[in-house]
C-alpha cells in the first residue's frame, strides 16, 4: 500500500526532476549523460511496473493520494486500472526509445537538449495519466504539447522542421481551448477540479445532463486535436519532420494517445450516472463513432499514395486511432461496454506495431539517407533482420491471425457491429482491407524488387544492434500480445464476454480474411509484381488520385482560412491607416485655413484696417492736443455742463420712478 | 462587472493590435495587453467568489508573465538585429526570398 503510493508519485516526478539534471551532466560528459537518461528511464519503467500488482489484486476502484498544493486545490495521483495501463505503456516505451536513440541519434548535435526533452516528455505524459484533478491534468496536457513541439522542430536549422513544429503547436492549441472550456464548465457545476469530487457530485445529482453533453463535446474537441482525428488530423503527417525516434514515441505512447486517454477517462466518469450516458446517446456517441470511422478510412486511403516511408506510418496511425475512436463511440453503455475495452486494447497493440514500424523505418532512413520510397527497393538482401521484423509488423498491422491486431481490431469491429450500425461496420471492414493493401505496398516498395540506383550507389548495412534489439522486443510483443487479451481484461477488472477462441470461430473472421484478399492482390500485383497497367492507373491523373495527392484538400482549406485571416487583418490595417489619416488631415486643413485667413488679413485687409485705426488714433490725438490747448479756467462751461447733466438725470429719475 | 468589461475591452484592443500591427514591439505590447486582461479577470472573479485560489494563481501568472516577457524581449532584440528591421512583413519577405534562392541554388 505504502510502496504503491510512493511509486505512483515517483514515477512521474522522477523523470521531470531528472530532466533538469541532464544539461548539467551533459556538460560533464556525453557518455555519462546517455547512461543517466537510460538509468532514469529504466527506474521509471520499474516504478510503473510496481504499480501493476496493486491493480491486479485490487478491487478495480481508484486509489487517491493527495498533498495540499494551492489553497483550495490539492495535487495528487489517481491510481486506477486505466491510469496504470497508460503509465506502464508510456514508461515501457520511454525505455525502448531512450535505448534506441542511443543508436539512431549518434553523432547528432544538440543531444543534451534532445535527452532533456525526451525525459520531460515521458514525465509529463505519465503525469497526465496519473493526475487526480483537471488542472494538474491540463498543465501536463500542455507540457506534452510543448515537448512534442520542441522535439518535432528538433532540427531547428531546417525550415520544414520549424514549420511542422509550429503547425503542430497551433493545431493542437485549438483542442486545448476546447478542453479548458470543458474544465471551466465542470468547475462551475461541481465547484471542484478533482475527479473524485466530480464523481461524488455526479452521484449526488444536482447537475444538468444537457450541460454535461456540452462538456462531452468540448472534451471531444480536445481529444480530436490531440489525437489527430478528422478534421484536425493533418498535423500528424507534418510531424514526420521529427527525428524518427521521436515519431515512434509520439505515435506509440505519448502525444496522440493523450486524446484517447482523455475520452476513456471521461466515459469512465460519465458512466457513474446512467442519466448522462442516456443524454449522450442521441448525438455524442454517434458523432464519436463517425469521426473515428471516417478518419480510419481517410487515413488508410492516404497511406496508399504517399511516397514518404514515415508518411505511410503516420497515416497508418491516424487510421488506427480512428479505429480506437470508433470503439469509444461504440461504448454506448459507458465503460462497461466492449467498445471501451476494445479501444484501449487496440491502443496498446497499435503502440507495439506502430512503434516497431517506426523503429525499422528509422533504421532504413539511417542506412540509406532518404525517406522517399521511390528511391528504395530490394533492401531484403542488405537488411535481412529488418526485413523479417517488418514482415511481422505488416502482418500485425493488417490484422492477420494470430498476431496482436487480429484480436484488438477484431474486437473493435465486433463492438461497432453490436451497436447495429451497418454502414460503419462496412466502412471499418473496407479500412481493414485498405490497411492490408498499403502495408503490402510499403513492404514491396522498400524490401522487394531490384535494388534501386540510389541504393547501389552506397554501401547499405544492417542497423546496429542497439537499434535492432528494441525493435525485436516490440516484435515479440506484436506476436504474443493478442493472446494476453483475457489477462488485460482481468487487469482492467472488465468482464469480457468475447473469448479468444470465439474470435477464431466467429463468422466475422472468414469474412474479414476474404475481404483482405482483393485489395491485397491488387497491391501485390501493382507493387510486388510491378504490373504496368496497375501502376499506370495508380500514377495517372484522375479525380481520386488528385484527391489523395492533396490529402482531401484539408490543408488547402486551412491554408486559405489562415490566408483569409491575414488578409482580413491586412484590410483592417489599411482601414486603420486611412482612418488615422483623418485627424491629421483635419489638423492640416485647420492650419491651412488659418494660413489663408492670416494671409488675407496680412496683405489685403491689413492696409484698410491700418488706415482706419491710424486715422482714428490720429484724430483722437489731434483732438486731445486741441483740448490741451483750450483755456483751462473756463469754469462756466463746466458748471453749465454739470447742470445740463443733472437736469437730464433728474428727468430720467422722475420718468422712471414716477416721483 | 465593470472589471469584466474593462478586461474585455483590453482584450479586444490587444487582439486588434495583434491583427493590425506589423512592428514586433507593438505585437508584443498587444500580447501583453491580452495577458493582463486575463490576469485582471482572474483576480476580479476570485475576489467576487471569495476564494484564495485566484489570488494564488495571480502571483503565479505574474511571475511567469515577467519571465516570458524577458525571453520575448531578448528574442525580439536578436531577431531585429539579425534582420535589421522589426517589421514582420519585411522579415517574412526576407525569409521567403532566402528559401527561394536556396531552392534555385
Amino acid at each position: 500500500m505504502m510502496i504503491e503510493d510512493v511509486s505512483a508519485w515517483l514515477v512521474w516526478v522522477l523523470p521531470l526532476i531528472a530532466s533538469l539534471f541532464v544539461p548539467l551532466i551533459g556538460k560533464y560528459s556525453a557518455k555519462a549523460r546517455d547512461y543517466f537518461v537510460i538509468a532514469i528511464a529504466s527506474v521509471t519503467a520499474a516504478l510503473a511496473l510496481s504499480l501493476v500488482p496493486g491493480v491486479i489484486f485490487g478491487d478495480g476502484q481508484a486509489k487517491i493520494a493527495t498533498i495540499s498544493w494551492i489553497s483550495g486545490l490539492d495535487a495528487g495521483v489517481y491510481i486506477d486500472p486505466l491510469a496504470v495501463l497508460f503509465t506502464s505503456l508510456v514508461a515501457f516505451f520511454g525505455l525502448i526509445i531512450t535505448i534506441y536513440s542511443l543508436g539512431y541519434m549518434k553523432g547528432e548535435e544538440g543531444l543534451t537538449r534532445y535527452n532533456y526533452l525526451l525525459l520531460l516528455f515521458i514525465g509529463s505524459m505519465i503525469g497526465l495519466v496519473l493526475s487526480d484533478n483537471l488542472i494538474q491534468m491540463f498543465i501536463f496536457w500542455e507540457m506534452v504539447g510543448l515537448c512534442s513541439y520542441s522535439l518535432i522542430s528538433f532540427w531547428y536549422k531546417r525550415p520544414e522542421s520549424v514549420k511542422a513544429g509550429t503547425k503542430v503547436f497551433i493545431m493542437t492549441r485549438i483542442g486545448d481551448i476546447s478542453l479548458l472550456a470543458a474544465i471551466g464548465i465542470l468547475f462551475t457545476m461541481f465547484g471542484t477540479f478533482s475527479f473524485r469530487g466530480i464523481i461524488d457530485g455526479i452521484v449526488l445529482g444536482g447537475f444538468d445532463p444537457e450541460l454535461m453533453v456540452v462538456v462531452a463535446f468540448l472534451v471531444l474537441g480536445g481529444a480530436i486535436a490531440k489525437s489527430a482525428q478528422l478534421p484536425l488530423f493533418t498535423w500528424l503527417y507534418s510531424a514526420m519532420e521529427a527525428p524518427t525516434s521521436v515519431s515512434a514515441l509520439l505515435h506509440a505512447a505519448t502525444m496522440v494517445k493523450a486524446g484517447i486517454y482523455l475520452l476513456a477517462r471521461f466515459i469512465l466518469i460519465f458512466s457513474v450516472a446512467p442519466v448522462i450516458i442516456e443524454a449522450l446517446h442521441p448525438l455524442w456517441f454517434p458523432i464519436v463513432a463517425w469521426i473515428g470511422v471516417l478518419t480510419a478510412i481517410i487515413g488508410a486511403s492516404l497511406a496508399l499514395t504517399t511516397t514518404d516511408i514515415k508518411g505511410v506510418l503516420a497515416y497508418s496511425t491516424i487510421s488506427q486511432i480512428g479505429f480506437m475512436m470508433a470503439g469509444l463511440g461504440a461504448a454506448v453503455e459507458g465503460a462497461a461496454s466492449v467498445g471501451w475495452f476494445s479501444s484501449l486494447f487496440h491502443m496498446i497493440s497499435h503502440a507495439f506495431f506502430e512503434g516497431l514500424g517506426f523503429l525499422l523505418a528509422g533504421g532504413i532512413i539511417h542506412a540509406i539517407g532518404t525517406r522517399d520510397m521511390r528511391l528504395m527497393g530490394g533492401l531484403k538482401k542488405a537488411m535481412p533482420i529488418s526485413f523479417i521484423l517488418m514482415a511481422i509488423m505488416i502482418i500485425t498491422t493488417s490484422g492477420l491471425p494470430p498476431f496482436a491486431a487480429f484480436f484488438s481490431k477484431g474486437l473493435v469491429i465486433t463492438s461497432v457491429t453490436e451497436t447495429g450500425n451497418l454502414i460503419q461496420t462496412i466502412l471499418l471492414y473496407a479500412t481493414a482491407a485498405i490497411t492490408f493493401a498499403y502495408s503490402i505496398r510499403m513492404f514491396s516498395l522498400v524490401f522487394m524488387g531490384k535494388e534501386s540506383e540510389h541504393i547501389q550507389k552506397q554501401h547499405v548495412h544492417e542497423s546496429s544492434k542497439i537499434m535492432l534489439i528494441p525493435a525485436m522486443v516490440l516484435a515479440a510483443f506484436c506476436i504474443i500480445w493478442g493472446i494476453s487479451q483475457p489477462l488485460i481484461a482481468n487487469f482492467m477488472h472488465f468482464e469480457l464476454e468475447h473469448t479468444l477462441i470465439g474470435a477464431f470461430t466467429s463468422l466475422e473472421t472468414p469474412i474479414f480474411l476474404l475481404l483482405l484478399l482483393p485489395t491485397g492482390l491488387i497491391a501485390y500485383y501493382t507493387y510486388y509484381k510491378n504490373n504496368q497497367t496497375f501502376r499506370r492507373v495508380a500514377a495517372g491523373k484522375n479525380p481520386l488520385t488528385t484527391m489523395l495527392n492533396h490529402a482531401f484538400f484539408f490543408d488547402d482549406v486551412y491554408n486559405s482560412i489562415a490566408r483569409g485571416i491575414s488578409k482580413f487583418s491586412d484590410g483592417v490595417r489599411h482601414f486603420e491607416n486611412t482612418i488615422s489619416v483623418f485627424p491629421l488631415k483635419f489638423g492640416q486643413s485647420v492650419v491651412r485655413i488659418a494660413n489663408v485667413v492670416h494671409l488675407y488679413f496680412d496683405t489685403k485687409a491689413y492696409n484698410s484696417l491700418d488706415k482706419l485705426i491710424n486715422g482714428l488714433s490720429n484724430t483722437t490725438l489731434t483732438g486731445v492736443s486741441k483740448m490741451r490747448k483750450a483755456p483751462s479756467a473756463s469754469l462756466r462751461n463746466y458748471i453749465a455742463a454739470s447742470v445740463v447733466g443733472f437736469i437730464i438725470i433728474a428727468v430720467l429719475i422722475i420718468l422712471t420712478l414716477g416721483v | 462587472m465593470d472589471f469584466v468589461i474593462l478586461s474585455l475591452v483590453m482584450m479586444v484592443i490587444g487582439i486588434y493590435g495583434l491583427l493590425t500591427n506589423r512592428q514586433l514591439i507593438k505585437v508584443f505590447i498587444s500580447v501583453e495587453l491580452i495577458a493582463i486582461a486575463a490576469t485582471l479577470n482572474f483576480v476580479m472573479l476570485a475576489s467576487a467568489m471569495g476564494v484564495g485560489l485566484g489570488q494564488a494563481f495571480l502571483i503565479l501568472a505574474f511571475s511567469t508573465d515577467t519571465a516570458i516577457s524577458g525571453v520575448i524581449l531578448a528574442l525580439l532584440v536578436v531577431v531585429s538585429k539579425k534582420y535589421g528591421t522589426s517589421d514582420i512583413g519585411k522579415i517574412l519577405q526576407t525569409i521567403k526570398d532566402k528559401d527561394e534562392s536556396e531552392v534555385e541554388a
